[in-house]
């Protein structure tokens, strides 16, 4: 391709954040079906990201930090605690309590769980720990929910743990979401406020399994977003294409 | 807090301790990397106030948000900077003037994350070093373009008004400017391939 060269010139240009909105649409569309500029953005990818390392070097005001402390406490007062806390510091708890032995799908829940301890961080070894020593019965349900709109087909199933306070889910046939855009997921329980739990992006068969941290007497809505990367936001910015109440 | 910044723990550990609601992690990320933020943020505002505001933003979307972060894969230093950065320039020029590359937070990698502290800190600092010398030893249009782009929030179009020269030409300096960087960071080991 001849004009490949200025092509790449504006990827990179995209890269930087310098393309205007059309030229940038032009960019995701060409980066989708060229190997070689997606080869060039790994790379220099990296040199952007250290971009800001280049600025002088400046100290904020002495009061910033204690702003920052009192805003961060009075959060954390009147937002949920973050799932995998919730998750955590459960999960501790029940180790000193009794398992409680209650199980009616035993083989799909420990299926489930086995998916879900790909990539899930430095607690699989407990949880690994944990289901060593699950007796024969465990209180599980699962739901199935399916998508509408831009998620037709695709699907999610709910492996609820209730007693543990989490739940699985596992998402299949999502389609890859548009670049800078990511999967939010949201819990909705008794004050009806979406509460984020968490962003991410499908493994490149559509799949993705999470844990949440859900409600142990309340119904608890679980609903999916695509909203804005890296971090997703505060609140959906738009109806759910996927979402059911376990 | 002891004299010791770096407190012992890893970035990636302070990610996992912030997700699991620590609020001493969140006081021990401010020490490690307030200062850094808040200069990336004046760097693009010019302006204490706002710039302060925009650090404290940043902080409080990590606090409220630590789950989304994966810490076993990504560089917490980073998302930081790259969120201070972009939420400073949607102060500055206002949403939807230009669209930005961004990537989800779990593709940050690791490199710059991991290691024991007093190597974290020693590297980090080295690397801090490089950037700098490999940003100043550009020729001065290249690094007017890539800074009127990164840290100017000016797209492409605005770039080639500005200094009278075609957009292809503004494109080209950018380019052969962060070539010329990674290539400097290779040289050194700061960056793959
Ligand atoms: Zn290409």
């Amino acid at each position: 391709m001849s004009d490949h060269p200025d092509l790449e010139n504006s990827v990179v240009a995209y890269l930087v954040g310098a393309a205007e909105p059309d030229e940038a649409e032009l960019m995701r569309v060409h980066l989708a079906g060229c190997e070689d500029c997606r080869r060039l953005v790994a790379r220099l990818q990296q040199v952007v990201d250290a971009l800001p390392l280049a600025v002088e070097e400046l100290e904020p005001s002495k009061d910033l930090k204690s702003r920052i402390m009192t805003a961060a406490t009075a959060s954390s007062q009147t937002h949920a605690p973050a799932p995998s806390a919730r998750i955590r510091s459960r999960l501790r708890a029940r180790a000193r309590a009794r398992w409680r032995p209650l199980i009616r799908y035993p083989h799909t829940a420990l299926a489930v769980l086995a998916i879900a301890f790909v990539g899930l961080g430095a607690w699989n070894l407990y949880l690994n720990d944990r289901l060593a020593r699950v007796p024969t019965q465990q209180r599980v349900t699962t739901t199935t929910l399916s998508g509408q709109g831009q998620l037709a087909g695709s699907q999610a199933t709910v492996v609820d743990l209730r007693d543990q306070g989490v739940a699985f889910v596992t998402f299949r046939h999502l389609p890859s979401t548009e670049a800078g855009k990511v999967y939010e997921i949201w819990l909705i329980g008794r004050s009806k406020i979406p509460v984020s739990g968490g962003v991410f992006q499908p493994d490149s068969d559509g799949t993705k399994t999470l844990v949440v941290a859900v409600d142990t007497k309340e119904r608890t809505t679980i609903a999916l977003t695509v909203e804005a990367g890296p971090q997703g936001t505060t609140a959906p910015t738009q109806a759910p294409s996927l979402a059911g109440t376990i | 807090m002891s004299g010791e910044p770096w407190g012992g723990v890893t970035d990636p550990e302070l990610a996992e301790q912030l997700a699991a609601g620590s609020s001493q992690a969140l006081e021990q990320l401010y020490d490690r990397y307030a200062a850094l933020a808040y200069s990336v943020a004046m760097r693009v505002l010019s302006d204490p106030g706002k710039a302060e505001d925009v650090v404290q933003e940043v902080f409080l979307k990590l606090w409220k948000g630590a789950t989304a972060f994966d810490a076993s894969r990504g560089s917490l230093r980073t998302w930081l900077l790259v969120a201070v950065r972009n939420r400073s320039i949607d102060h500055l020029r206002g949403r939807g003037g230009h669209e930005r590359f961004e990537k989800d937070i779990s593709q940050y990698a690791a490199a710059s994350g991991a290691g024991s502290d007093p190597w974290q800190e020693v590297a980090q600092s080295m690397e801090r070093e490089a950037v700098r010398q490999a940003v100043s030893s550009l020729p001065a249009e290249q690094r007017q373009a890539l800074e009127l782009a990164y840290f100017g929030g000016y797209t492409q179009r605005e770039i080639a008004a500005m200094i009278s020269l075609p957009v292809s030409t503004v494109k080209g300096r950018v380019r052969l400017g962060l070539e010329k960087v990674h290539s400097y960071l290779q040289g050194r080991g700061f960056v793959d391939e």
